[in-house]
């Protein structure tokens, strides 16, 4: 509850290590009071809950160690990323120049850069954010909007090196509105809308829709093809290209159209995006 | 290890602040000219009317210091709304493994912040006055009636004492900014706010519990303006400022 409004309901989850868990959901969907919640920085009211052995309705002062990137990344602007670095490392024990020179290398940031933070870009700031919260090798690691501010380049080495911890054994809660980042980087993704787990799927694996594109030659071929048994959904989506949901294997489909003579000029097979499902269940719903 | 590491990054956040080093130089260039003013006139004694010796001038000075650092909180307060309204409580919080090492070490780093500018702005007066005035200790006890002879048997244990007082008086107004700071998550507001919350205090507390009368002590009379009960008001204050602060924390998280 959050002034006398329900924020979270119902909510049910489990990060194992190893494992990319997406976030999913509108502005005010909750994402941040769970985030909130997990790192002990928030209590709920009720449910309960365990992170790294710490129960979340705790009302210890004590709080768990976890990776956090948070999506306001802020820095002692007139020191280094490096003095920013050695000084947060320094508040667990370790902060020797080999331990922060190897976190900002792994996120492509330069240890001999010894300008201030306040003339980094806020790319440069985010890859700080990411070598602070992963430079003490977490056994959990929290990224809120990882992404925001970054290059092409940027989100692709940020999406590598999310894999790369997770299949090291970290497990990671991922929360962004870059819907094709979380596609591509996570291994379940968790739809939230008004404080509620609406879907979790996994974009892997069957969760989302397979489907055909098909490209015909005729005209007169697209009524054929949308008319036949083992058609379940047919939208057309340009003169001569349709995107068929079908009730049997591609190549039994295939085989039927040929016979029916049908003229096939392509035939591309994908599965639904997440944008899709997130369009269909969250935005629409 | 942990604290330590808290207050050491504590600490850097403050050291870089130029309003700290504007806030300092402004501070003793008023009590430059003060001593100055001083110099030219008298000061009354329990022994009479005399001119003022170096240390009288610079005890006069350091007791005008409680109300000079009025603003202080802008100085070295405010790191607490930062934290909280940036999300950097998070990850420092995570990283102490404790809210209330997170809170000590805030209040640590504004003591030693404020005890090194303290000692800075009374060597800095101490220097002025010995250059217009004689380091001459006799009388001194009729002029600064707190502390019994100290102040004429042993004038740099006096200095030193007040100057931890005054120390622990400015963490206090400091840790009014956290508070504030710990519900509104605007670093300004907390700032001004612990400055009109000290000065609606000086003006509205009683004698006995008025901030002012604690912190500048060396010239004031009163059966219970011991050493110990100015150590024991602020040491009070600063615990239950600690507590409230750390209340509003906890109450800002489960709300």
């Amino acid at each position: 509850m959050y002034a006398k409004r329900r924020v979270l309901d119902g909510v049910d989850l489990t990060i194992r290590p190893g494992e990319v868990l997406g976030l999913v959901g509108p502005n005010g969907a909750g994402k941040s009071t769970l985030i909130r919640i997990l790192s002990a920085m928030a209590r709920p009211t009720e449910g309960e809950g365990v992170v790294l052995g710490r129960s979340i309705r705790s009302s210890s002062s004590k709080t768990p160690f976890l990776g956090m990137m948070i999506e306001r990344p802020t820095f002692i602007e007139a020191l280094s990323g490096r003095s920013n670095l050695s000084l947060l490392f320094g508040i667990r024990g370790d902060s020797s120049s080999g331990v922060v020179a190897a976190a900002l290398t792994k996120v492509g940031l330069d240890p001999e850069d010894r300008r201030p933070v306040r003339t980094y870009s806020l790319g440069m700031r985010q890859r700080l954010s990411l070598a602070q919260a992963i430079g003490e090798n977490p056994s959990f690691l929290v990224l809120d909007e990882p992404t925001n501010g970054l290059d092409p380049s940027g989100i692709i080495a940020m999406r590598t090196i999310i894999r790369r911890l997770a299949d090291e054994g970290m497990g990671v809660l991922l929360a962004s509105h870059l819907l094709g980042e979380v596609e591509a980087v996570c291994d379940r993704v968790m739809l939230l809308k008004e404080g509620r787990v609406i879907r979790t799927l996994r974009p892997f694996q069957d969760d989302l829709a397979p489907f055909v594109l098909l490209e015909v030659e005729r005209e007169s071929d697209l009524a054929l093809v949308c008319s036949m048994s083992g058609v379940r959904v047919c939208r057309r989506l340009g003169p001569l290209l349709l995107r068929l949901e079908l009730t049997e294997g591609v190549p039994a489909t295939v085989r039927t159209l040929a016979a029916a003579g049908v003229g096939i000029e392509a035939v591309y097979r994908d599965r639904d995006s997440l944008e899709r499902v997130y369009l269909q269940e969250v935005a629409n719903s | 290890m942990r604290f330590v590491g808290l207050v050491k990054h504590e600490l850097a956040r403050l050291l870089v602040r130029r309003r700290l080093y504007l806030l300092t130089i402004g501070m003793a260039l008023v009590g430059v000219s003060g001593i100055v003013g001083d110099s030219q006139g008298l000061v009354s004694s329990t022994a009479g009317t005399i001119s003022p010796t170096a240390p009288m001038l610079l005890f006069g000075m350091l007791d005008q210091l409680a109300f000079l650092f009025i603003l202080w909180p802008v100085a070295v307060g405010g790191t607490l709304a930062e934290d909280v309204g940036s999300d950097l409580k998070s990850l420092l919080v995570t990283r102490a493994g404790s809210r209330i090492a997170w809170l000590g070490s805030k209040v640590v780093a504004a003591f030693l912040t404020s005890a090194v500018a303290f000692v800075a702005l009374a060597a800095t007066w101490g220097a002025t006055a010995l250059i217009i005035s004689p380091w001459r200790l006799a009388g001194l006890s009729g002029v600064v009636t707190f502390g019994g002879g100290v102040a004429e048997r042993h004038p740099l244990l006096l200095i030193g004492f007040v100057l931890v007082v005054l120390a622990l008086a400015a963490t206090c107004v400091a840790t009014v900014s956290s508070a504030i700071g710990a519900a509104t998550g605007s670093p300004a507001s907390s700032q001004v706010g612990a400055s009109i919350v000290y000065l609606v205090c000086i003006f509205i507390a009683p004698r006995q519990f008025n901030p002012l009368s604690r912190a500048s002590m060396l010239s004031f009379s009163a059966p219970w303006m011991t050493p110990a009960s100015v150590v024991w008001y602020w040491s009070t204050a600063l615990v239950l400022l600690v507590a409230a602060t750390y209340a509003v924390v906890r109450w800002n998280e489960a709300r």
